[in-house]
Order: C-alpha cells, then structure tokens, then sequence
C-alpha cells in the first residue's frame, strides 16, 4: 500500500514536471489517461532522460533588404494652412519646383519597408545641403507615426538655425539606415529654393554639421598659452642691489676688526673655551642646515635636524654663558673688593 | 647751525663713554636698517617681484633691528629696567630668538 502511494507521488511529480516544460505529447498522453491507468503502470520503469543532443547550428538570419517605395510632399504655410500636396515614386525628384517662404515648411511622408513590410528603421532623415557649399548641411530627423509611415519636417527657420543664412537652392536627399540592412537608401528628393538670406543682418551659424569633421575625427592640436613672464630687471641692476645689500655687511665687519670687538683676546680660556668654542659651532651648525634648507631639504628634514642641534647649542650655551657670567661676577666682586679696602 | 655741531659733538663726546658690548650693537642696529633701506630702495625703483622673497627679506631686516634693539636695552648698564636679566641671559634669548626668526624667513623666501 505503501509502495503504490509512493509510485503515486512518484508520477504526480514528473507530471508537473513535464507540464512545466509545456511538452503538448507528453500533456496528451496525459490528458488521455485517468487515475485507474496510472495505478495500472506502477510495474513500468521510470522514463530514461533523453541523451544530450548536440546543439543546433545556429541560424544565420538573412539579411534584411530596407526600400521605400514612394513620398508625399505637403506645402503647408506660415498660417498653418495646407498649400499643396505633391507625391512622387522612389527615385524621382519629388521636391524639385518647391519654395519654402519664411514661416512655411514642408512635409515629406513616406513608409519605410524592410523586406516589403512597413518598418521603423534606425535612421530616417532628410538631408538638405546647399547647392554651391558640400562641406556643410542641416538635418531633419522623420519621426514614425502610428500608422508606418514617417514624416520630416523642413522649415526655413530650422534650416537657417542651422546652416545660418543661406539662400537659393538646397539639395534634399531622403536617407534611411538601420543594422538589419546591410544597404541603406539613398533618394536624392530635389532641391527646394529658399528666399535669399541677408548675411549682414544674421548671426553666423550656431554650429556647424558633423560633415565639416574630418574623416580621421582628430581634433585639433591645443596651443597652450602660458601667462607672460614678469618683466624682470636688467642684469646689471640685481647685480648692484645685490652688492648695495652686501655693502652693510662688508662695512659692519671692517667696523667690528677695527673696533676690536672681534679681538681673540676676548675670547674664554680654560674649560670654557671649549663650550664657548662648541657654542658658536652649534650656531653655525644652525646656518648651515638653513642654506640646506633652503637649496635643497624640505621642512620636514629640517625641523628634526634642526631641533637636535638647537637642543645641543643651547647646552653647550648654557655651560659657556654660565661660564661668562662666573667670569663676570668674579670680575665684578675683584673690581668691588679693593674699592672697600681703599674706603 | 653752530647749535646743531655742538649737539653732534656733544654725542659724540658721550658716545665714547659707551661700553664696546653695546657699540658693537649698534653697530648691528645700524647694520640692519641699512640692509632694509637698501631693499626699499630696491622696491622703489625696481618693483618687488618676487613678492614673497621681497618681504621675507625686508621683514627679516627690521625683525633683526628689533630683536637688536632689545638685546641692547638689556645689556646695557645704564638701563635699570632689566637690572634682574644677566647679560648671559639676554644673549642666549637672543640667539634663539634669531634662529627661529631665520628658519621662518629662509622658509619664506622660496
């Protein structure tokens, strides 16, 4: 009893299985039999799986042929009125003859087929170039509508915001693409002549069409400006200041060697010629690491050094100048002793 | 003009009682304001590009005057108003003083 609700259960769920792969055979024979034939079967083996089946080359889609087969071209007025109606076959020249007035626009319509059938291709657009300048042209894009057909619109004022003011006659060319065809359509409208622009009174063009780029879409090269140098001095000037400012210098020295202020028998003797001599190399010391400083360590460098040897020049300043006052104060109690005895 | 001579020889007179210690400041006062003046000068008939290295220059000259000043008044032995501070001290506040105000400039100058 056991072993049949487990064979039950057991088909239940290939079932659901099969019905989830949509398989139709396996969902007939299944609709065909009833719970008395499924308990009759419960002896059969178990279905195998299918071998793998090597995968299906794929399907090289055939390429897409895009075509049109004919346009319409509506005048229609600044009032919005619609002047005149004009069609044409693929390849004839539907624009030719038409004036587009300040204010007014034309209408072209026409369905695009992509093998026979009506299709919304990639690209859809009229192009209008001046008949004397290849270089530059304005675009408009043909929108599709609902029932396949597409429509591009050219008025005076987009031309003009585009290409600026030109006159006289534009070369229109209808031009569809998309990736599915490997050939696009080229159909060469007409021209259609409008009213001569003042170039005087007109802004130049805003911008230019992507025709002007050049094929190898290199931008050009940047010259960079730098600013002007300041205006520096002549030579000979810095030179003079620099001796000017070197002259109190040279001055204060001869006046110190003159004076005797510099005089060595000044300087400490004994013990605290040492320090005295260690005192004003640590001093030095100092300068040096600032001319270092200054041509070639950064502050970083500097600091550390610098506080270490500022750490040592001020103990072994402390040991000379306490000497120096030991000296003074010596001197001063000698100098004030013999006075009291004479008084 | 006879007032003006009898002022400067009466200076020059008194001058001499001066000890050596604090002439040799002065000569270091002197020093400094001749270095600065020759640096306005500069900038006067030059211009004071660079910038930044015109000021270190001229303010490090009249830091150092100062500093000088200052140390003068401390060392000398007729001013009463630093009578606590020894000599001694006064050089050694000195030097630091100076060793700070050089790492500054020399930072500044560029």
């Amino acid at each position: 009893m056991r072993a049949r609700h487990l064979l039950l259960l057991g088909l239940l769920l290939s079932t659901s299985l099969v019905v989830c792969a949509q398989d139709e055979d396996v969902i007939a024979a299944e609709d065909g039999g009833s719970g008395d034939s499924v308990a009759e079967e419960p002896e059969s083996p178990p279905p195998s799986p299918p071998p793998p089946s090597p995968p299906p080359p794929p399907k090289r889609k055939a390429a897409s042929v895009l075509s049109v087969d004919s346009a319409e071209a509506q005048v229609i007025t600044a009032g919005g009125k619609k002047q005149s109606t004009k069609s044409a076959k693929f390849g004839s020249a539907l624009l030719d003859g038409l004036a587009l007035d300040v204010g007014a626009s034309i209408e072209v319509t026409f369905t695009p087929k992509t093998d026979g059938a009506a299709s919304k291709p990639q690209q859809a657009m009229l192009v209008l170039a001046p008949a004397g300048a290849a270089d530059i042209a304005a675009y408009a894009v043909a929108k599709p509508r609902k029932d396949g057909s597409h429509a591009a619109v050219v008025s005076q004022s987009a031309v003009e915001k585009q290409l600026g003011p030109v006159g006289g006659k534009l070369v229109a060319t209808l031009l569809l693409g998309d990736p599915q065809a490997p050939k696009g359509v080229r159909w060469e409208l007409g021209s259609i002549l409008l009213p001569p622009g003042d170039e005087s009174a007109k802004p130049a063009p805003a911008y230019r069409s992507a025709r002007v780029q050049q094929i190898n879409n290199l931008l050009p090269n940047i010259a960079h400006i730098f600013r002007a140098p300041e205006k520096r001095p002549p030579a000979v000037v810095s030179l003079v200041f620099t001796g000017l400012a070197l002259a109190p210098l040279a001055l204060l020295a001869l006046w110190l060697l003159a004076s005797g202020a510099l005089s060595l028998p000044a300087f400490p003797s004994g013990p605290a010629a040492l320090w005295a001599l260690l005192f004003h190399g640590g001093i030095g010391a100092l300068l040096v690491l600032y001319w270092l400083f200054w041509t070639q360590l950064d502050l970083a460098q500097t600091l550390p050094l610098a506080i270490g040897i500022g750490l040592a020049t001020a103990a072994v300043g402390y040991k000379a100048l306490s000497a120096l006052a030991d000296a003074r104060l010596q001197a001063e109690r000698a100098a004030a002793t013999p006075a009291k005895k004479t008084n | 003009m006879a007032e003006i001579g009898a002022i400067l020889r009466t200076f020059a007179d008194e001058y001499k009682k001066t000890p050596a210690k604090v002439k040799a400041l002065d000569a270091f006062i002197v020093y400094a304001l001749a270095t600065a003046g020759v640096q306005f000068l500069y900038m006067l008939l030059v211009g004071t590009f660079p910038f930044n290295s015109f000021l270190a220059g001229i303010l490090c000259s009249l830091a150092f005057f100062s500093l000088t000043v200052c140390l003068r008044m401390q060392i000398d032995p007729s001013n009463k108003d630093f009578s606590g501070i020894s000599p001694e001290r006064a050089f050694a506040d000195y030097v630091l003083a100076n060793a700070v105000l050089f790492l500054a400039v020399w930072n500044y100058m560029g």
